[in-house]
């Protein structure tokens, strides 16, 4: 993965200078909600991709990509965590 | 050890007003209601302006490991990146220190001194890199080892996470008060705490303060007592009405309302 969806964010409102508040007002959120997606990294929901990438006149298809792949990820990092953890349980009940 | 900038100087009113403003922005973006009902939490402050305003990012995925001195780093200010460290360890184990080390470092570096960091980096050009930073060991709580820098960016810190305006809106609403709870040296004191009465034991104001503040602790995020104290301190108890030379003269204020309209009562 090259690129997370808050970083795209970021680089596409700065592309535009635009201020968060100015970005919230464009997809007609808080500012608040902004700093989720470009601070806490938290991937918003199909129809708000799509009025994320009119905001910025990009393609809803790139920005929904970035999103998929990066949720893919966390879904195999979590995946895989939960899959050690139980081996790593399994391991332990067998030495008791 | 590295030098830092000679940083501007500002009294502490100064950075007790630029404080303040954090807060107005903050109660202006959730609303009053909100922050009477709900209290002050270091993520919202982040969301709703630490972020949007200043552009801070936050970041408690790092071991932040040892200073040049073997002391744990708890939290780092990058000034070119914008980005505020604090160690993840502190998450891991809920160390109190855990969100006075967030405020630190996102408001008091990164709002108080980031512009002049970043104006500085050409005088200082090894600050502003990844390698450089501002950083907050566990020395940094130590008064003596704290230099100018630090005690600003822990003056400003202080004021965001728990405003004094907040922090007497608590005292009126929590303990039902109006005026300064009058120290008078280490006895017993009466607190109304949420229409239940309770007496406590205390040796020193700032265990008093501890005492008001443990009880007030929620409405402020997970604020350690001990910061809160501080604060409390300020607003809530009145250590210049203590005669230390004439205890007598003194009464008991068990209820906590006004003995009379004159705090220094004279026989």
């Amino acid at each position: 993965m090259d690129i997370t969806f808050a970083q795209k964010i970021r680089e596409l409102r700065n592309k535009k200078e635009w201020s968060v508040y100015q970005l919230a007002e464009a997809i007609n959120k808080t500012p608040g909600y902004v700093s989720k997606i470009e601070a806490r990294g938290e991937i918003p929901s199909p129809e708000m991709i799509v009025k994320l990438a009119e905001a910025f006149g990009t393609s809803a298809e790139e920005l929904a990509e970035i999103a998929k792949a990066e949720k893919s990820a966390e879904l195999v990092k979590n995946v895989t965590k939960k899959y050690d953890d139980a081996v790593v349980l399994y391991r332990k009940s067998r030495k008791k | 050890m590295y030098e830092l900038p000679r940083i501007e100087p500002m009294s502490e009113q100064e950075i007790k007003d630029r404080a303040h403003t954090v807060w107005v922005e903050y109660v202006r973006e959730v609303g009053p209601e909100y922050v009477l009902s709900h209290g002050i939490s270091f993520d919202e402050m982040h969301d709703a302006v630490i972020y949007p305003k200043y552009e801070i990012i936050f970041d408690k995925s790092e071991d932040l490991g040892l200073d040049d001195d073997g002391v744990p780093i708890l939290g780092k200010f990058l000034p070119k990146e914008n980005v505020a460290l604090v160690d993840r360890k502190l998450f891991a184990t809920a160390d109190p220190r855990r969100v006075f080390t967030q405020y630190h470092e996102t408001t008091g570096h990164g709002i108080l001194h980031g512009p002049f960091l970043r104006k500085s980096a050409r005088k200082y050009p090894k600050l502003c890199s990844t390698e450089r930073s501002i950083g907050l060991s566990e020395n940094g709580f130590d008064w003596k080892q704290m230099n100018t820098f630090e005690w600003q960016a822990n003056m400003f810190a202080a004021n965001v996470a728990a405003p004094r305006t907040y922090v007497l809106c608590m005292w009126q609403k929590l303990f039902g008060m109006n005026r300064k709870l009058i120290y008078q040296g280490a006895r017993e004191y009466s607190l109304t705490f949420n229409d239940k009465s309770s007496r406590v034991n205390v040796h020193s104001p700032l265990k008093l303060a501890w005492v008001i503040a443990k009880k007030m602790q929620l409405y402020f995020g997970g604020l350690s007592a001990q910061s809160l104290a501080y604060q409390v301190l300020e607003v809530a108890i009145d250590i210049n009405g203590y005669d230390y030379g004439d205890f007598g003269r003194y009464q008991v204020v068990p209820s906590l309302t006004p003995l009379s309209n004159d705090t220094n009562i004279k026989e």
